[in-house]
């Protein structure tokens, strides 16, 4: 079973979902309405199946516009500055979170890959 | 095992491994000083051994139990939280902001399983109250003019962890002979 399908069992499972229409640019939070007790199991759930130690703060992106802002008081440029905080997340991935940000919470399902992948390898 | 720090907290959790059902806290430094008299390193060690070390424990053991959505979680507060004698400033908040920890918790995760319940006891006839009330005769001033036994406690504990104490979450209840009720 590849990352995806096991992550998407999990979500299915902790969420009580029904169907199959979870994809990798599922918005985890904005669509299946994942709240902070869900967040919290997943990564229970994620430590526990992938054996990797999880910072839930990190995978979960909490702290996305709050670095944003550090960015813009402190004059940098914010695509770097949020690589730097989020190394597990392509460039391009992040300047797509930058650019709709206002849309409501970016959180998707493949950010959650891109963690376990990072964190496995490391 | 030394509180506060993160490797005694490894160790801890080490040999509990994957498997919890059950924690009863009754960890507790004794700490006593006036306010305007205390050592502020000594106030730092003490808030961070028995307040920020049980909030990583809670944490810990909150997420092994998270797995099988089922826990229960009974702290040994004292009765000191709510009527502390002066010099016992630093142990009644630290028994008070302890108390706050585990009621969240229970509010947190009693929709996952996982309850919480504190118990206070008042004068206890074992450990450091002993002495304490030998030397002063306090236990005039207990309605039931004795000092709870070790074994009353042990049951409640006992009760507390049963099935039938499952709808008491959150909360806390006071074993203390009616002492803190009275003036």
């Amino acid at each position: 079973m590849n990352t995806f399908t096991e992550i998407k069992k999990i979500i299915i499972d902790l969420l009580d979902l029904e169907g199959d229409t979870i994809t990798p640019d599922t918005y985890l939070i904005k669509e299946l309405g994942a709240e902070s007790i869900d967040l919290l199991e997943l990564a229970v759930a994620i430590h526990s199946r992938f054996k990797i130690a999880v910072k839930d703060d990190h995978i979960f992106l909490t702290r996305f516009r709050l670095y944003l802002t550090e960015a813009e008081t402190q004059g940098r440029d914010m695509a770097p500055y949020l690589a730097g905080k989020y190394p597990h997340l392509p460039e391009e991935r992040i300047a797509e979170i930058i650019a709709h940000i206002s849309e409501g919470p970016q959180l998707k399902i493949k950010d959650l890959i891109s963690y376990i992948t990072y964190h496995m390898k490391g | 095992m030394k509180f506060g720090d993160r490797h005694s907290l490894n160790t801890l959790f080490a040999r509990i491994g994957d498997d919890l059902d059950f924690m009863v806290d009754c960890a507790q430094g004794n700490y006593e000083s006036l306010i305007a008299q205390a050592d502020e390193e000594e106030v730092y060690c003490y808030f961070t051994e028995n307040i920020s070390f049980r909030a990583a424990v809670l944490k810990t053991a909150g997420r092994i139990m998270l797995k099988k959505r089922k826990g229960r979680l009974v702290f040994i507060s004292s009765t000191a939280a709510a009527r502390p004698n002066p010099g016992q400033g630093f142990y009644a908040a630290a028994k008070l902001a302890s108390e706050a920890l585990y009621r969240n918790m229970g509010l947190e995760l009693g929709g996952r399983g996982i309850t919480t319940i504190i118990l206070r006891p008042g004068y206890v006839n074992a450990g450091r109250g002993r002495a304490y009330m030998e030397e002063k005769n306090v236990l005039e001033a207990v309605p039931i003019k004795r000092a709870v036994t070790k074994e009353e406690i042990a049951e409640t504990v006992l009760f507390l962890l049963s099935e039938s104490a499952a709808g008491m979450n959150a909360t806390v209840i006071t074993m203390d002979g009616g002492l803190t009720y009275g003036k």
